[in-house]
């Protein structure tokens, strides 16, 4: 018998089910909420006087410290913007990552509505004299208006908002208001460019924009994303896990880096409510003493320590899930016995998250029966620590499993979209995969640099260059900088297989082929496999960090527990990445790193006809991500060899439309 | 004939009297139906009756405060025999629920609050003991005529340790609140539990300040919380900090203001 809550031990701040006791922790959230209203008011009645607010919320582990993030999304619906971030490790956080982040979650849905829309709708409602609790109806109303009144008053609410607050970005806030009223797959495209992220040449044709947002006007459009939400939406920020920003290993600057990053948000952006969630034993201990005072003042402004639930509220919370089971045979306290429920109840530092292990356990295994000779069998059996090794390794490789689904879905969720996984993400990835190569050391590494990470591997540097552009200039300029580098350094570039340059830039595969030349360069095609292990991996060690991986038993693992089983069970020294920075050979090195001009990937095995067959029409594009999802190994070299190889059956529009002649 | 009303009956007669004879659990076919319920929610089954759980009537009777000589624990429970009682007393001693000390001759289970000598200083008192006397042999022979400077023997009594003055429960409590507040880190609200174990030694050995911050906790006054850093607790620490569930090393107290307010 199973509901899905038992299956969430780890809350999703995105999840769409919910199940909360709203007195646990009330403190907390009425903090939050308190704020998010403060924010609202005081743009509404004293714009000058608007401000940041920046409250911290610390807690154990499995406390609900992200449960509080959904709680609020579920009783404020569309009255605030909710973004949550997990800190970067490997790359230092900045205001443009922070707007990317902002951006790509105005695109989530929140309480039925996405959030872009709650956020226009509520100033287009505001704007107009209007409640700002029904955002969607105002987006609605205002969609259906013939385009140029429909233009006028946005101009207008616009022209608002300009004069109350004159140092807003006046054109990306017209881009801002302009996205719910935009068709699929403009909106997309504009949204994306709001982000801050780069575009091919076809979105920032469907964005009517030339080029990506220039680094000038990343921190306006942060002041003008927070001011405008402010007096309908107000943007909330939270900053969970930062625990992980703590490095026991070796001096690092990312702590430091990331409260002047909330400090530089709380004195310059008005209107932002910043939440800052860690373990409460941590903050103290490894977080606040690497901020100055001047951080200090501003990022410790209120302080929430979350309490463990008291024995009323436990049976509450087991009684709220037990309810919440399908075909109980018993009520409650069923599966629990009255013992056990006492026991859970009156137990010292329980969590919620160990009430819902418990209550899992029991419905497992059945109730506990004591015996009868006055003994207590709810003490878990003696077993062999042999068999205990083994139940732990199975938990850790069922959880190894998950995160690999889940970077996969990314992957294909990246891919349909057809950019590369956010360079950030990827350089957390080999950063956290490079604890596991033995003689490779990460040196630093730097987003503005073409090659971002450097890395030591004996007495050499090797400059790694994650070549994540969409656009054929920005490539382009990219690999003309590391040519030069390369005539100097050692230089390898990774590119993701799934993004391999089309056949008509030929521009770009010239300077890829001169950068191959070079002896000191060396291309890694990252095949979506290879990139979803990295991807796993770092998930992974930070879950491990902020004590989220368990064991069979529900219990949480030690960070140094889960690393060694990684380094026992998935010899990262051998991933293709790995043998690469070690200046092993690795397999592509035989098939395609010397004639990259022609890259040979391996054989799709008559996949390419099978899926013609059955999609008739189809863009080459379209045509390899069919074959990838089949055959990761497939490149778009192997595809065009195997169309050329069924020349008498297959038929080109242009470049890039292929389809299957009919047989006579 | 309708199994509930039987265990109706039998749970009442359990809360009542603590246990029932398995003759008035109904008739035949119901009874194992009747008996595997009461098992399931927590009573303990015999060939004859039904109880409450042994060690849980132990551990009420404790509370209370009483100390129980070992071979008479049996009067204070009900539906148990002597060799039944005292086996749930040695088990609760064995998961440290409550402690055996030595009246007389009597072995007597007390509560684990009790400010009983630690085996640490049982054994450094015994081996400055059995010092003195190893020194005091030769003189009290009958042959003997020597004897020792009063000052000598004086000495050799200061090599006994200490022998702490007993401190009454209220005491104790008081001072584990004194040791909490003291050692409170006042940002974090929270205060280190060694820190408190060891500023509470050497009066209080650490088995007694788990006892009594695992009693703070269950009356409301006190929230003991699970160590979640990153492996940041020393070996020593890890021996001051009571056990918590699933694990986990109780490591952080925080006062509540009363009975799991905060």
């Amino acid at each position: 018998m199973t509901a899905w809550f038992l299956e969430a031990v780890h809350a999703n701040p995105w999840g769409d089910e919910f199940v909360d006791l709203p007195a646990l922790n009330a403190s907390a959230s009425d903090a939050i909420e308190t704020a998010i209203r403060n924010v609202r008011e005081t743009a509404r009645t004293k714009p000058t006087a608007l401000r940041s607010t920046c409250l911290t919320v610390l807690g154990p582990a499995g406390a609900g410290k992200t449960h509080l993030f959904g709680r609020l999304r579920a009783r404020l619906g569309p009255r605030a913007v909710f973004v949550h971030i997990r800190p970067l490790v490997g790359t230092e956080m900045t205001p443009r990552f922070v707007l990317h982040e902002i951006v790509r979650q105005l695109g989530f849905v929140s309480g039925e509505v996405r959030q872009i829309d709650a956020l226009v709708g509520a100033l287009v409602a505001h704007g107009t004299g209007n409640s700002t609790g029904f955002p969607r109806f105002f987006i609605e109303d205002t969609a259906h208006l013939e385009p140029k009144v429909r233009a006028e008053k946005l101009e207008g609410i616009l022209s608002r908002l300009l004069e109350t607050w004159q140092e807003l970005d006046e054109g990306y806030l017209r881009c801002l208001l302009a996205v719910p009223f935009q068709k699929s797959p403009s909106d997309r495209a504009l949204l994306s460019w709001l982000s801050g992220r780069e575009l091919d040449a076809v979105q920032l044709e469907r964005a009517g924009a030339t080029a990506a947002l220039g680094e000038e006007i990343v921190v306006p459009a942060l002041k003008s994303l927070a001011a405008a939400a402010s007096v309908g939406a107000p943007i909330v920020v939270v900053f969970d896990q930062l625990e992980n920003l703590i490095d026991r290993e070796r001096e690092s600057s990312r702590l430091f880096a990331y409260a002047q990053l909330t400090t530089d948000l709380v004195d310059t952006v008005h209107g932002l409510v910043i939440v800052q969630m860690a373990l409460d034993t941590e903050w103290d201990r490894g977080i606040e003493p690497s901020f100055n005072l001047a951080q200090r003042s501003r990022l410790g402004m209120h302080r929430h320590l979350l309490g463990l639930p008291t024995p009323k509220e436990r049976e509450d919370l087991l009684r709220l899930w037990v309810d919440r089971l399908p075909d109980k045979p018993q009520p409650f306290p069923w599966p629990l016995g009255e013992r056990l429920l006492a026991r859970f109840c009156g137990e010292a530092g329980m969590t919620p998250r160990m009430l819902l292990i418990a209550l899992r356990q029991a419905l497992d295994e059945g109730p506990v029966v004591p015996t009868a000779d006055g003994g207590e069998s709810d003490v878990e059996p003696a077993r062999d620590a042999m068999e205990e090794e083994n139940r732990t390794g199975d938990a850790l490789s069922a959880t190894w499993d998950e995160y690999l689904s889940s970077a996969r879905r990314l992957l294909d969720e990246v891919a349909d979209q057809k950019r590369c996984i956010d360079p950030w993400r990827l350089t957390d990835a080999i950063l956290s995969a490079l604890r596991f190569v033995p003689g490779v050391e990460p040196l630093d590494v730097r987003a503005s640099r073409p090659a971002q990470v450097r890395i030591v591997r004996g007495s050499s540097e090797i400059h790694v260059s994650l070549l994540h552009q969409p656009h054929h200039k920005s490539i382009g300029a990219a690999l003309t900088k590391l040519l030069d580098l390369a005539r100097t350094h050692e230089v390898v570039v990774v590119r993701e297989g799934a993004q391999e340059f089309p056949p008509t830039w030929s521009d770009t595969i010239a300077r890829r082929s001169a950068l191959l030349r070079e002896p000191k360069a060396q291309w890694l095609s990252l095949e979506r496999e290879d990139a979803a292990r990295l991807l796993a991996l770092d998930e992974m060690l930070r879950a491990a960090r902020s004590r989220d991986i368990t064991d069979h038993a529900g219990r949480a693992l030690e960070e140094d527990n889960v690393s060694a089983w990684l380094r026992a069970s998935l010899d990262v020294a051998s991933w293709t990445l790995s043998k690469m920075l070690r200046g092993e050979r690795t397999d592509q090195d035989m098939t395609d790193s010397r004639d990259a001009s022609a890259p040979t990937g391996r054989p799709s095995s008559g996949l390419v006809l099978s899926a013609l067959t059955r999609l008739r029409l189809l863009s080459l594009d379209r045509l390899m991500r069919e074959i990838v999802r089949v055959e990761p190994s497939a490149t778009r070299a192997s595809i065009l060899s195997e169309l050329d190889s069924l020349s008498d059956r297959v038929r080109w529009v242009g470049r890039s439309i292929v389809y299957l002649r009919e047989e006579s | 004939v309708d199994p509930a009303e039987w265990l109706d009956r039998a749970r009442l007669a359990l809360r009542e009297q603590g246990f029932v004879k398995v003759a008035a659990l109904g008739p035949k076919p119901l009874r194992s139906t009747v008996i595997h319920q009461l098992v399931a929610e927590g009573y303990d089954a015999t060939k004859s009756l039904v109880r409450r759980n042994l060690g849980e009537q132990l551990r009420t009777v404790l509370k209370n405060g009483t100390f129980m000589p070992l071979k008479t624990t049996h009067t204070f429970l009900v539906g148990a025999t002597a060799p039944e009682a005292k086996k749930a007393a040695l088990d609760l001693v064995r998961k440290g629920q409550a402690r055996l000390v030595l009246r007389t001759k009597v072995e007597t289970l007390v509560p684990t609050t009790t400010d009983v000598v630690g085996r640490e200083e049982l054994r450094s008192t015994r081996e400055a003991l059995a010092g003195i006397i190893k020194h005091l042999q030769p003189l009290v022979k009958p042959t003997s005529q020597t004897t020792l400077l009063r000052s000598d023997l004086q000495a050799l009594m200061d090599q006994i340790p200490t022998v702490k003055r007993a401190v009454g429960p209220e005491q104790r409590a008081h001072r584990l609140f004194a040791a909490i507040d003291a050692t409170r880190d006042e940002r974090l609200g929270l205060s280190f539990v060694p820190n408190v174990v060891r500023s509470l030694a050497p009066d209080i050995d650490v088995e007694t300040a788990h006892a009594l911050l695992l009693e703070a906790s269950r009356r409301g006054l006190l929230e003991l919380r699970p160590e979640s850093g990153l492996g940041r607790l020393s070996e020593q620490d890890l021996r001051d900090c009571p056990p918590g569930p699933q694990g986990t090393r109780l490591s952080w107290a925080r006062r509540l203001s009363s009975g799991g307010d905060r």
